[in-house]
């Protein structure tokens, strides 16, 4: 639910088609609203005083309404990340995302991360390897998935906050402790260049982890391809090995896409495809296989982890078109 | 275009951001990032890409750990042998420099607490450790003129073994192989060695099928081989051979030569106390009662025969019980199992049973 007062949704009308609304502003109010207005309680977490003009947003979770007064730099469109915050101009700005990069990411002429020619190179060579590979395209559901189509990482990738958890991410990421230097200069970037009035996103945006020096590597372009076809021809591959193509051998036990290891046996050209795009874009790209009927949904135990195929999902056509649609 | 792995080595390796660093640097791989998913390759880089074919150096991640290879699709095999070598040494130095970095150099000892001992490459293959467990496989193979019209699919089963072993760095550490083979006369088409580093020779049809030749050739090449893996500094598990065959045995003395190079009988002391568990495989007209007799020694070894019509499906099903053999003999060795024996595949036309040999 979404309730604006009138006066902002007029501005905001005026406004839309600009993009990215004025001057970066660390204030906000935020409200948690059980049961009903009334019980409103106001809490202040800004540092300056409030704007003379804002919108008020209430987005319903599961428990309880949160009334967020959205601050003047809010991008229109809106950009949610499903916990009630949405992209800010302040964003863009640390994760040197350009007005022209957002546009052309809006109209689905590129993914985050590649300019228009790198898209069209980039779909052209995903067709050659295709039909190197004898693949179909109408065998062939193609998803561009991940933070480069859609602004935010999935929900299970939150952007860290405090000490425990940057310094648990940056193991994770680059296989050791960090030196005291890195997380003070990672605790700088967060707090000092990027979210100066403590307005976390709850999900990472593109990039993040690498404009915060956490990762060495930017935000990769993730591929999810949903075909028979490919499964069955890795499912040869392990047939070949005198196995029975069942369970773990096949498909990952707990992301349930087809294992990785088969894809350069049963499909060499789009594996190559993978390794020559990520060097072109100096950003790994990433392949996962699923049969043609797509990931299994899997809302009922993983709630909004899970990768089935969804309305509004970027759908490759590996053909140069002028942009794409929603599925 | 399947890949063809043309050269591999395993990596003991803590693989943090300097070391990918490091190997970014010097090696020019381009590291794909921690977060990706079930990713099998690290890290890679192309030697060479074209029409014809890709050879790409990489990093790649297996179930038993790390290593670093070359990998070759379409006809990126053929990569000058020269550079080859430059590659191979370049690699191995650059690993061998990291497993001499101290663990942290930029920040002195302030952080050595975190990192595991087990730092850097261990380059094997060249290094053998002392003690160092090895389990000898021997595949004898049948090429008298019978086998004429199967030798192709003989050729590509042994090659996709060959392939099998390569892709598990546990078992290519652990097994040794060596083809032999045999018509008229026998002999040893690969000498014992890491299947990684054979050339495996295009077989090619010959004569007769003189099983005593094949057995006096097994018993020399063994004594010489377990004196040669002795000296190097291994310890060597007992080894196995696997005997195919299409057709009855052509010389009349082959019982007694058997016997004689690779048995051994305990009461008398008589015999090759180091013999072989032999274990032999039948397609075609290979009798099942010769087969149960050189199932040897009863107790440890079985008879493999394959009773169906198409011959190249036959050899594939016998091969595959030396896949599984081979492989779940290798990984048992940690635990002391020494051969596995693998039952005939679900489904296939092979039967097998135990040995008769005492009856003969």
């Amino acid at each position: 639910m979404q309730a604006w007062s009138d006066a902002s949704r007029d501005k905001s009308r005026n406004a839309r088609h600009q993009g990215v609304r004025g001057p970066p502003r660390s204030e906000h109010l935020c409200c948690a609203w059980k049961a009903s207005a009334q019980m409103c309680r106001i809490v202040r977490t800004g540092r300056s005083p409030r704007p003379p003009t804002r919108r008020v947003r209430v987005a319903r979770t599961s428990r309880f309404c949160i009334l967020r007064v959205v601050s003047k730099d809010a991008i229109e469109p809106p950009i949610p990340d499903g916990s009630g915050y949405h992209a800010r101009s302040r964003d863009l700005m640390f994760l040197g995302i350009d007005s022209d990069a957002l546009d052309r990411w809006r109209s689905r002429r590129s993914p985050l991360g590649m300019s228009a020619i790198q898209y069209d190179g980039f779909r052209r060579a995903l067709l050659r390897a295709l039909e190197r590979d004898d693949l179909s395209l109408d065998a062939c559901d193609i998803r561009l998935k991940g933070s480069s189509a859609e602004f935010f990482s999935g929900h299970h990738k939150q952007l860290p906050r405090g000490l425990d958890a940057i310094v648990d991410l940056f193991r994770a990421t680059r296989g050791r402790m960090p030196e005291s230097w890195e997380i003070s200069e990672i605790e700088h970037r967060l707090r000092n260049q990027w979210i100066t009035d403590g307005e976390f996103p709850r999900r990472r945006p593109f990039d993040s982890l690498y404009r915060l020096s956490i990762a060495r590597e930017q935000s990769d372009v993730d591929l999810q391809i949903a075909s028979d076809e490919v499964v069955r021809r890795c499912e040869e591959v392990i047939v070949e090995r005198g196995l029975s193509p069942e369970g773990a051998r096949l498909a990952h036990p707990v992301y349930d896409f087809v294992q990785k290891d088969l894809i350069e046996s049963a499909t060499p050209h789009l594996y190559l495809f993978a390794l020559r795009a990520s060097d072109a874009l100096n950003r790994h790209v990433s392949l996962a296989i699923f049969p043609s009927s797509g990931p299994r949904n899997t809302t009922q135990t993983h709630g909004p982890l899970s990768a089935h195929f969804r309305d509004g999902d970027w759908k490759i056509v590996p053909t140069p078109a002028p942009s794409e649609t929603s599925s | 275009m399947m890949p063809l792995i043309l050269w591999r080595m395993s990596l003991d390796l803590v693989l943090d951001d300097r070391a990918c660093k490091r190997l970014e640097m010097s090696l020019g791989l381009h590291f794909h990032g921690g977060n990706a998913l079930g990713e099998i390759t690290l890290a890679h880089r192309f030697l060479r890409d074209d029409l014809s074919g890709s050879t790409v150096l990489r990093l790649v991640r297996l179930s038993s750990g790390l290593a670093i290879e070359v990998a070759a699709f379409g006809d990126g095999g053929a990569y000058p042998q020269d550079e080859f070598q430059g590659l191979i040494e370049q690699v191995s130095r650059e690993l061998g420099g990291l497993r001499d970095e101290p663990p942290s150099a930029a920040s002195g000892s302030e952080s050595h607490y975190w990192r595991p001992e087990k730092v850097g490459a261990v380059a094997e293959r060249i290094e053998v450790e002392a003690g160092q467990v090895v389990m000898p496989f021997y595949i004898m193979c049948d090429v008298s003129t019978s086998m004429a019209r199967d030798m192709a699919a003989l050729d590509g089963t042994l090659r996709r073994l060959q392939r099998e072993v390569v892709e598990q760095p546990v078992v290519d550490d652990i097994a040794r192989f060596s083809v032999l083979t045999f018509s008229d006369s026998a002999k040893v088409a690969t000498p014992l060695g890491h299947f990684s580093e054979a050339a495996l020779p295009s077989l090619s049809v010959e004569g007769g099928t003189n099983y005593g030749s094949a057995f006096r050739l097994l018993a020399q090449t063994l004594d010489a081989d377990r004196q040669r893996l002795r000296s190097a500094g291994y310890l060597s598990y007992r080894p196995c051979a696997f005997f195919l065959t299409d057709g009855q045995p052509s010389d009349r003395d082959w019982k007694d030569t058997f016997r004689r190079t690779l048995t051994y009988d305990r009461s008398t002391g008589r015999g090759n106390r180091s013999h072989p568990v032999f274990v032999p495989l039948g397609i075609r007209d290979a009798p099942v009662d010769v087969m149960r007799q050189l199932a040897y020694p009863p107790g440890r070894s079985r008879w493999y025969v394959a009773k169906g019509s198409n011959v190249q499906e036959a050899i594939h099903d016998l091969f595959g019980v030396i896949t599984s053999t081979v492989v779940a003999s290798s990984q048992a060795v940690g635990g002391r199992a020494a051969l596995a024996l693998a039952l005939p595949p679900p489904g296939s036309d092979v039967v097998s049973g135990d040995s008769s040999f005492d009856t003969m």
